[in-house]
Protein backbone atom coordinates (compact mmCIF):
# COMPACT_ATOMS: atom_id res chain seq x y z
CA UNK A 1 0.00 0.00 0.00
CA UNK A 2 1.37 3.54 -0.66
CA UNK A 3 2.27 5.77 2.13
CA UNK A 4 1.11 9.82 0.84
CA UNK A 5 3.05 12.85 2.86
CA UNK A 6 1.05 15.36 2.80
CA UNK A 7 2.99 18.99 3.38
CA UNK A 8 0.83 20.97 4.80
CA UNK A 9 -2.42 20.84 6.74
CA UNK A 10 -3.95 24.21 5.72
CA UNK A 11 -6.95 25.32 2.85
CA UNK A 12 -5.28 22.53 0.36
CA UNK A 13 -4.66 19.39 3.04
CA UNK A 14 -7.77 20.01 4.58
CA UNK A 15 -9.52 18.76 2.40
CA UNK A 16 -6.69 16.36 0.51
CA UNK A 17 -6.75 15.08 4.07
CA UNK A 18 -10.13 14.08 4.33
CA UNK A 19 -10.41 12.74 0.84
CA UNK A 20 -7.14 10.65 1.31
CA UNK A 21 -9.09 9.61 4.98
CA UNK A 22 -11.72 7.71 3.00
CA UNK A 23 -9.81 5.81 0.78
CA UNK A 24 -9.03 2.03 1.84
CA UNK A 25 -6.00 1.44 -0.41
CA UNK A 26 -3.44 3.65 1.76
CA UNK A 27 -1.13 3.03 4.42
CA UNK A 28 -1.62 5.42 6.97
CA UNK A 29 -1.38 9.07 6.15
CA UNK A 30 1.17 11.30 6.94
CA UNK A 31 -0.29 14.68 8.11
CA UNK A 32 3.39 17.39 7.96
CA UNK A 33 2.64 21.02 9.44
CA UNK A 34 4.45 23.14 11.86
CA UNK A 35 1.79 26.14 12.19
CA UNK A 36 -1.24 26.33 14.41
CA UNK A 37 -4.95 27.55 13.59
CA UNK A 38 -5.75 30.59 13.27
CA UNK A 39 -9.24 32.84 12.95
CA UNK A 40 -8.26 33.73 9.26
CA UNK A 41 -7.98 30.27 8.73
CA UNK A 42 -11.36 28.82 9.64
CA UNK A 43 -13.38 30.19 6.23
CA UNK A 44 -11.56 27.84 4.12
CA UNK A 45 -10.30 25.06 6.33
CA UNK A 46 -13.50 24.08 7.40
CA UNK A 47 -12.36 20.83 9.69
CA UNK A 48 -11.34 23.54 12.25
CA UNK A 49 -13.54 24.99 14.42
CA UNK A 50 -13.17 28.45 16.71
CA UNK A 51 -11.90 25.67 19.96
CA UNK A 52 -8.77 24.89 17.77
CA UNK A 53 -7.59 28.36 17.53
CA UNK A 54 -3.55 28.24 18.59
CA UNK A 55 -3.64 24.21 18.04
CA UNK A 56 -1.63 22.55 15.39
CA UNK A 57 -2.87 21.96 12.29
CA UNK A 58 -1.64 18.34 11.79
CA UNK A 59 -2.32 17.34 15.10
CA UNK A 60 -5.81 18.58 15.40
CA UNK A 61 -7.05 17.69 11.23
CA UNK A 62 -5.28 13.91 12.01
CA UNK A 63 -7.87 13.72 15.03
CA UNK A 64 -10.74 15.95 13.41
CA UNK A 65 -10.83 13.03 10.18
CA UNK A 66 -10.26 9.90 12.79
CA UNK A 67 -13.09 7.07 11.96
CA UNK A 68 -12.07 7.15 8.03
CA UNK A 69 -11.10 4.35 6.15
CA UNK A 70 -7.61 5.36 6.74
CA UNK A 71 -6.05 6.47 9.94
CA UNK A 72 -3.73 9.65 9.61
CA UNK A 73 -0.67 10.86 11.87
CA UNK A 74 0.46 14.15 12.40
CA UNK A 75 4.01 15.18 11.92
CA UNK A 76 3.77 18.75 13.73
CA UNK A 77 7.01 20.20 11.95
CA UNK A 78 7.70 22.26 8.97
CA UNK A 79 9.17 20.69 6.52
CA UNK A 80 12.75 21.97 5.91
CA UNK A 81 16.27 20.80 3.99
CA UNK A 82 17.61 19.74 7.49
CA UNK A 83 13.92 17.65 8.23
CA UNK A 84 13.16 16.50 4.92
CA UNK A 85 14.65 12.79 5.08
CA UNK A 86 14.02 11.98 8.15
CA UNK A 87 9.86 13.09 7.60
CA UNK A 88 9.48 11.96 3.79
CA UNK A 89 11.30 8.67 4.71
CA UNK A 90 8.38 6.37 4.34
CA UNK A 91 7.01 8.64 1.42
CA UNK A 92 5.60 7.00 -2.01
CA UNK A 93 4.74 10.28 -3.15
CA UNK A 94 3.91 13.61 -1.15
CA UNK A 95 0.72 16.38 -1.84
CA UNK A 96 2.05 19.60 -1.63
CA UNK A 97 -0.29 21.45 0.16
CA UNK A 98 1.60 23.82 1.25
CA UNK A 99 1.25 28.07 0.29
CA UNK A 100 5.51 28.16 0.18
CA UNK A 101 7.58 28.09 -2.73
CA UNK A 102 10.60 27.68 -0.35
CA UNK A 103 8.68 24.39 0.71
CA UNK A 104 8.34 22.98 -2.50
CA UNK A 105 11.39 23.62 -3.78
CA UNK A 106 12.69 21.36 -0.26
CA UNK A 107 9.83 18.61 -1.55
CA UNK A 108 10.93 18.87 -5.28
CA UNK A 109 15.16 18.39 -4.06
CA UNK A 110 13.93 15.19 -2.01
CA UNK A 111 11.97 14.03 -5.29
CA UNK A 112 14.66 14.45 -7.37
CA UNK A 113 16.85 12.63 -4.98
CA UNK A 114 14.85 9.80 -3.98
CA UNK A 115 13.31 9.56 -7.68
CA UNK A 116 9.45 9.96 -6.37
CA UNK A 117 6.49 11.91 -7.86
CA UNK A 118 4.71 14.72 -6.38
CA UNK A 119 1.72 16.74 -6.78
CA UNK A 120 1.97 20.36 -7.37
CA UNK A 121 -0.65 22.79 -5.78
CA UNK A 122 -1.94 26.28 -5.02
CA UNK A 123 -4.65 28.80 -5.17
CA UNK A 124 -4.43 32.69 -4.83
CA UNK A 125 -8.06 34.75 -5.49
CA UNK A 126 -10.26 32.55 -7.32
CA UNK A 127 -7.78 30.81 -9.58
CA UNK A 128 -5.74 27.32 -8.57
CA UNK A 129 -3.23 25.20 -10.46
CA UNK A 130 -2.00 21.71 -9.62
CA UNK A 131 0.06 19.32 -11.47
CA UNK A 132 1.60 16.14 -11.01
CA UNK A 133 5.51 15.62 -10.95
CA UNK A 134 7.16 12.62 -11.96
CA UNK A 135 10.47 11.52 -11.99
CA UNK A 136 12.21 12.19 -15.05
CA UNK A 137 9.34 14.33 -16.58
CA UNK A 138 9.03 18.43 -15.87
CA UNK A 139 10.08 20.18 -12.97
CA UNK A 140 8.77 23.19 -11.31
CA UNK A 141 11.61 25.64 -13.28
CA UNK A 142 10.87 23.94 -16.50
CA UNK A 143 6.58 24.77 -16.00
CA UNK A 144 7.16 28.31 -14.14
CA UNK A 145 10.64 29.25 -15.58
CA UNK A 146 12.21 30.84 -12.21
CA UNK A 147 14.08 30.56 -9.86
CA UNK A 148 12.89 33.08 -7.55
CA UNK A 149 12.13 31.54 -3.79
CA UNK A 150 8.70 33.65 -3.72
CA UNK A 151 6.08 32.30 -6.39
CA UNK A 152 2.48 32.79 -5.90
CA UNK A 153 1.30 33.19 -2.32
CA UNK A 154 -1.78 32.93 -0.28
CA UNK A 155 -0.59 35.89 2.00
CA UNK A 156 -1.56 39.32 1.31
CA UNK A 157 -4.50 38.17 -1.50
CA UNK A 158 -7.79 36.98 -0.66
CA UNK A 159 -8.29 33.40 -1.78
CA UNK A 160 -11.86 31.17 -1.55
CA UNK A 161 -12.33 27.64 0.26
CA UNK A 162 -14.10 26.87 -2.87
CA UNK A 163 -11.28 27.26 -5.23
CA UNK A 164 -9.05 25.14 -2.91
CA UNK A 165 -11.57 22.41 -2.75
CA UNK A 166 -11.46 22.13 -6.48
CA UNK A 167 -7.62 22.19 -6.67
CA UNK A 168 -7.46 19.70 -3.46
CA UNK A 169 -9.79 17.58 -5.80
CA UNK A 170 -8.05 17.88 -8.59
CA UNK A 171 -4.84 17.01 -6.90
CA UNK A 172 -6.61 13.67 -5.65
CA UNK A 173 -7.81 12.65 -9.25
CA UNK A 174 -3.71 13.10 -10.35
CA UNK A 175 -3.21 10.55 -7.36
CA UNK A 176 -6.27 8.58 -7.99
CA UNK A 177 -4.02 8.15 -12.05
CA UNK A 178 -0.50 7.47 -10.57
CA UNK A 179 -2.17 5.05 -7.92
CA UNK A 180 -3.73 3.46 -11.18
CA UNK A 181 -1.06 3.50 -13.78
CA UNK A 182 1.92 4.57 -12.13
CA UNK A 183 4.31 7.54 -13.28
CA UNK A 184 3.90 8.94 -16.76
CA UNK A 185 6.84 11.48 -17.29
CA UNK A 186 6.05 12.33 -21.18
CA UNK A 187 3.12 13.50 -20.25
CA UNK A 188 3.38 16.86 -18.12
CA UNK A 189 -0.27 18.24 -17.27
CA UNK A 190 -0.72 21.16 -15.33
CA UNK A 191 -4.51 21.54 -14.30
CA UNK A 192 -6.02 25.50 -14.17
CA UNK A 193 -8.79 26.09 -11.98
CA UNK A 194 -9.99 29.22 -13.12
CA UNK A 195 -14.03 30.62 -13.27
CA UNK A 196 -13.82 32.34 -16.23
CA UNK A 197 -13.26 29.23 -18.16
CA UNK A 198 -16.60 27.44 -16.82
CA UNK A 199 -14.48 23.99 -16.15
CA UNK A 200 -11.72 23.56 -15.26
CA UNK A 201 -8.58 23.55 -18.59
CA UNK A 202 -4.87 22.05 -18.75
CA UNK A 203 -1.64 22.51 -20.41
CA UNK A 204 0.40 19.64 -21.51
CA UNK A 205 4.03 19.64 -21.75
CA UNK A 206 4.07 17.27 -24.29
CA UNK A 207 7.89 15.07 -24.38
CA UNK A 208 10.15 17.56 -21.88
CA UNK A 209 13.22 16.46 -20.72
CA UNK A 210 14.24 18.59 -17.85
CA UNK A 211 17.80 19.52 -18.10
CA UNK A 212 17.58 21.66 -14.87
CA UNK A 213 19.61 18.34 -13.23
CA UNK A 214 17.53 18.67 -10.23
CA UNK A 215 17.68 22.18 -9.21
CA UNK A 216 14.58 23.22 -10.39
CA UNK B 1 -27.14 44.00 7.63
CA UNK B 2 -25.37 43.05 10.01
CA UNK B 3 -21.81 45.26 11.11
CA UNK B 4 -19.21 42.93 11.52
CA UNK B 5 -16.95 43.41 14.44
CA UNK B 6 -13.24 42.84 14.52
CA UNK B 7 -13.15 39.09 15.13
CA UNK B 8 -15.49 38.80 12.17
CA UNK B 9 -13.26 40.51 9.87
CA UNK B 10 -10.72 38.62 10.78
CA UNK B 11 -12.43 35.56 10.32
CA UNK B 12 -13.59 36.16 7.08
CA UNK B 13 -10.26 38.57 5.78
CA UNK B 14 -9.68 36.31 3.02
CA UNK B 15 -12.68 36.31 1.34
CA UNK B 16 -13.32 40.47 1.78
CA UNK B 17 -10.17 41.04 0.48
CA UNK B 18 -11.44 39.42 -2.82
CA UNK B 19 -12.80 42.33 -4.93
CA UNK B 20 -15.82 39.80 -6.16
CA UNK B 21 -16.68 39.68 -2.86
CA UNK B 22 -15.04 42.49 -0.53
CA UNK B 23 -17.19 44.00 2.69
CA UNK B 24 -20.61 44.29 1.71
CA UNK B 25 -20.37 41.00 -0.07
CA UNK B 26 -19.46 39.15 3.50
CA UNK B 27 -22.26 40.91 5.19
CA UNK B 28 -24.41 39.26 2.43
CA UNK B 29 -23.22 36.05 2.54
CA UNK B 30 -23.55 36.09 6.61
CA UNK B 31 -27.52 37.42 6.58
CA UNK B 32 -28.07 34.44 3.70
CA UNK B 33 -29.89 31.27 4.39
CA UNK B 34 -29.17 28.59 2.27
CA UNK B 35 -30.96 25.08 1.81
CA UNK B 36 -28.98 22.16 0.92
CA UNK B 37 -31.08 19.02 -0.46
CA UNK B 38 -29.56 15.79 -1.46
CA UNK B 39 -29.16 12.24 -0.29
CA UNK B 40 -27.40 11.58 3.26
CA UNK B 41 -23.43 11.02 3.04
CA UNK B 42 -19.79 12.46 2.73
CA UNK B 43 -20.71 14.97 -0.56
CA UNK B 44 -23.77 16.72 0.90
CA UNK B 45 -22.19 16.77 4.64
CA UNK B 46 -19.03 18.27 2.40
CA UNK B 47 -21.27 20.96 0.57
CA UNK B 48 -22.55 21.92 3.77
CA UNK B 49 -19.39 22.32 5.86
CA UNK B 50 -17.86 24.46 2.77
CA UNK B 51 -20.91 26.61 2.86
CA UNK B 52 -20.87 26.83 6.88
CA UNK B 53 -17.44 27.96 7.23
CA UNK B 54 -17.70 30.74 4.13
CA UNK B 55 -20.23 32.14 6.24
CA UNK B 56 -23.75 31.30 4.97
CA UNK B 57 -26.87 30.01 7.31
CA UNK B 58 -27.23 26.18 6.12
CA UNK B 59 -31.07 24.36 6.09
CA UNK B 60 -30.24 20.65 5.31
CA UNK B 61 -33.11 18.88 3.44
CA UNK B 62 -33.10 14.88 2.48
CA UNK B 63 -35.84 14.70 0.15
CA UNK B 64 -33.84 14.45 -2.69
CA UNK B 65 -32.27 11.37 -4.66
CA UNK B 66 -30.35 11.09 -7.29
CA UNK B 67 -29.00 15.01 -7.29
CA UNK B 68 -27.77 17.72 -5.04
CA UNK B 69 -30.13 21.18 -4.91
CA UNK B 70 -28.79 24.24 -3.29
CA UNK B 71 -31.14 26.78 -3.38
CA UNK B 72 -31.34 31.08 -1.93
CA UNK B 73 -34.38 32.39 -1.87
CA UNK B 74 -35.21 32.77 -6.43
CA UNK B 75 -31.85 31.42 -6.60
CA UNK B 76 -31.89 27.63 -7.63
CA UNK B 77 -28.69 25.33 -8.40
CA UNK B 78 -28.15 21.87 -9.17
CA UNK B 79 -25.19 19.36 -9.35
CA UNK B 80 -25.52 15.46 -10.64
CA UNK B 81 -24.27 13.00 -8.55
CA UNK B 82 -21.53 10.54 -9.51
CA UNK B 83 -18.03 10.90 -10.98
CA UNK B 84 -16.09 9.17 -8.08
CA UNK B 85 -15.35 11.63 -5.07
CA UNK B 86 -12.42 13.64 -6.53
CA UNK B 87 -14.03 14.34 -9.07
CA UNK B 88 -16.87 15.22 -6.97
CA UNK B 89 -14.62 17.94 -5.42
CA UNK B 90 -13.83 19.27 -8.17
CA UNK B 91 -17.42 19.86 -9.79
CA UNK B 92 -18.82 21.12 -5.68
CA UNK B 93 -15.86 24.29 -5.63
CA UNK B 94 -16.69 25.36 -8.96
CA UNK B 95 -20.22 25.73 -8.02
CA UNK B 96 -20.13 26.96 -4.34
CA UNK B 97 -17.55 29.60 -5.71
CA UNK B 98 -20.08 30.56 -8.19
CA UNK B 99 -23.36 30.22 -5.50
CA UNK B 100 -20.45 32.96 -3.52
CA UNK B 101 -19.94 35.20 -5.77
CA UNK B 102 -23.79 35.51 -7.16
CA UNK B 103 -25.14 36.09 -3.27
CA UNK B 104 -22.47 38.25 -2.38
CA UNK B 105 -23.65 40.81 -5.09
CA UNK B 106 -27.27 40.65 -3.92
CA UNK B 107 -29.83 42.30 -6.32
ZN1 LIG C 1 13.19 21.26 -15.26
Amino acid sequence: MFHVAVVGAGAIGNPIAWGLSLRKDLAPIQLIDGDVVERSNLARQPWFGEDDIGCNKAVTLAARLAGGETPLYASPEMLTQSNREILLADADIVMDATDNWEARLVIQEWAEQHQRPWIFNSAVRLEGMSTRLDPGGPCLRCWFDTKETQGPACFEAGVLGSVTLAVAGRALLLLDDWIRQGSSPDQGTLWLIDRRFGSDRSIHSGPLRCDHGGHG
Amino acid sequence: MVDMDDRVIEQYSRQILLDQIGYDGQTRILAATVRVQGPDGPPRDLLVRYLSAMGFGVQVGTNLSGYFEIACQDAIWTMEIGGGRSQFMVDAGALLTEIALTLAQGE
